[in-house]
């Protein structure tokens, strides 16, 4: 059942790896940034995350739905452990590729996700592919370490489209940053 | 008379498309036919009751087109439904005299000029009462109740938007006017809880409290952090009795907050926690979307339980617990023949308890000893659930 829609689950990809990003989403940050200091809160980054790596949600959700990397169109493909939302590899693209005519979002969250093949933890960016409507394929939820939307850095529900050409969501896909 | 049937509907089609000029269908038939002279009508709602049921329906599968359906929870029927934008929100008068959806189109369907906007309908003939334009947007989630709300008078409309700074929309439904933002740095989602005042809750675990005048001149305060917001925070939804400005707040492990929101200093009480040790020990937990809700004049907390690890908080419930809220004990527990992701409660003397399933299946349960009345299965993914009287 689909559930919540993208978002900026986990934490801002430009926060935590300070790659060089558009004007647009550093902008955006810079101000979501801005706002929650106004409360005294950081997000969690993937660093702390890291240290908690035995813990991890990632690593919990890998366990319980058995991870596989054969098959990018199930909802327990590997990358998926912070995944919300239809598959983009269910509609014409790929795990890091946009369907024909959809942009990915310039903005992304993160999440730590375990590769069951070499038992290593990869830094996972998911990033909306939008300007259609909802794919409708495949729809896939996790809530491992999600928020309330009162949090919207943790949150999976928010659409994640800040930034780009449009709000209307298509599709989720997770692409890899890197071994953590 | 059967060879006709296709040009009598022709003629039917040339009528609605002319607009109000009816057509003379009667020429297409025999001379020697009966004529029956059978005229469309247009159904009006009856008048609101407490077993009114409104249910937004996000439509998943298709996300730029909402719907709201209407239901007669005592004849177990669809009596109405409206169509609504891209993640819509909805709210309802206190009278239920109109209904409101907040909602985000684009010129060309996914394209185009973006315009949102709040659309008022009238509560009996669902005609569009009025259009008011939110210049600022709205903020576009899988939609919960507190992104959207009415003050307790029914005077203003309350839209939460995130752009990226989180603000209040303010509406006024006599004026039909959109008046401005109110900031609520840190902060969202609205919980009413008089004419003129809304809380929030905060990434920090605190409370914040808006009170405002007609020129939007707004008295900020803050209470807390009431809840350990990193590891126990509480969900978006609530059980509220916006009338005498309560809140009962509920966590993801199962505590609950009660907050006093009558003043324009919120107090709050101390939690308490639904589960036992041996509730514990069988890991139930709350989860689902709409997750909690309330019996008003009972003082009755209706909770979605499930057995579940932590992060199962979005999981539905195979079982709603019930609480009296003064005394913090379990009363009852409703074993639900579905799963369900959202419940709520009409607010009578015998109040129904209405559970939404995953599988677009409305499934209705006596509120007190827990018996079936009906089963409705409408829509694609309906998902948010609201009564007259909320």
């Amino acid at each position: 059942m689909f559930s919540g829609l993208q978002v900026i689950d986990k934490v801002f990809e430009t926060m935590s790896r300070r790659t060089a990003q558009k004007i647009s989403r550093r902008s955006f940050v810079a101000r979501i940034g801005a706002t929650l200091a106004g409360a005294a809160v950081l997000p969690v980054l993937p660093v702390a995350r890291k240290a908690q790596a035995a813990e991890d949600p990632g690593v919990e959700w890998a366990k319980r739905v058995e991870a596989q990397t054969k098959d990018p169109r199930a909802c327990n493909y590997w990358r998926y452990c912070s995944s919300d939302g239809y598959l983009c590899s269910c509609c014409g693209g790929g795990p890091a590729t946009c369907p024909p005519g959809s942009t990915p979002s310039p903005t992304s969250w993160v999440g730590s996700c375990l590769n069951p093949d070499d038992g290593k933890m990869y830094l996972i960016a998911y990033r909306d592919c939008c300007g259609k409507d909802s794919c409708a394929q495949c729809g896939c939820l996790g809530t491992a370490g999600e928020m309330p939307t009162y949090r919207p850095q943790l949150n999976n529900d928010i659409i994640w489209c800040f930034g780009g050409s449009s709000m209307v969501y298509h599709c989720s896909s997770a692409a890899i940053v890197g071994q953590i | 008379m059967t060879r006709k049937l296709p040009w009598l509907a022709l003629a039917s089609a040339f009528a609605i498309a002319a607009g109000p000029a009816r057509a003379d269908e009667t020429k297409d038939l025999p001379s020697d036919a009966k004529l029956m002279g059978e005229q469309h009508s247009i159904a009006i709602l009856s008048k609101p009751h407490p077993k009114r049921l409104y249910v937004l329906e996000p439509v998943f599968p298709h996300i730029i087109a909402s719907k709201v359906w209407i239901i007669d929870g005592d004849k177990q029927e669809i009596v109405g439904m409206t169509s609504a934008g891209y993640c819509s929100n909805f709210a309802i008068a206190p009278d239920s005299s109109q209904i409101y959806t907040f909602d985000t189109y684009w010129s060309k369907g996914t394209r185009g000029t973006r315009t949102d906007l709040i659309t008022f309908f009238d509560g009996r003939t669902l005609d569009i009462a009025a259009e008011v334009d939110l210049p600022k947007g709205r903020m576009l989630v899988v939609p919960k109740k507190q992104n959207a709300e009415v003050t307790t008078d029914g005077r203003y409309l309350l839209s939460y938007n995130l752009a990226p700074s989180t603000s209040v929309s303010v509406v006024d439904t006599k004026a039909k006017k959109y008046l401005g933002e109110i900031e609520i740095p840190g902060c969202g989602l609205i919980f009413p809880s008089a004419g003129n005042r809304f809380s929030s809750l905060c990434s920090d675990g605190t409370l914040l409290t808006a009170t405002f005048d007609e020129k939007l001149k707004t008295k900020l305060s803050r209470v807390g952090p009431f809840i350990d917001v990193v590891n126990d925070p509480v969900y978006e939804h609530a059980a509220m009795d916006k009338q005498k400005g309560k809140v009962h707040f509920l966590s993801y492990e199962g505590m609950v907050y009660s907050a006093d929101l009558s003043q324009e200093k919120p107090s709050i009480s101390p939690g308490w926690s639904l589960l036992t040790d041996a509730d514990k020990a069988e890991s139930w937990r709350p989860g689902g979307w709409q997750v909690v809700n309330m019996h008003r004049p009972t003082g009755k907390l209706y909770v979605l339980m499930h057995k579940g690890a932590r992060w199962t908080h979005k999981t539905p419930g195979e079982e709603v617990w019930v609480f009296d809220i003064a005394s913090k004990k379990r009363v009852n527990r409703i074993h639900l023949k579905e799963h369900a992701i959202s419940i709520a409660l009409s607010q009578d003397d015998d109040p129904h308890l209405y559970t939404q399933t995953e599988t677009a299946t409305l499934i209705t349960y006596d509120a007190l000893s827990g018996k079936e009345v009906g089963e409705m299965k409408f829509g694609i993914t309906p998902y948010l659930l609201f009564t007259h009287g909320d």
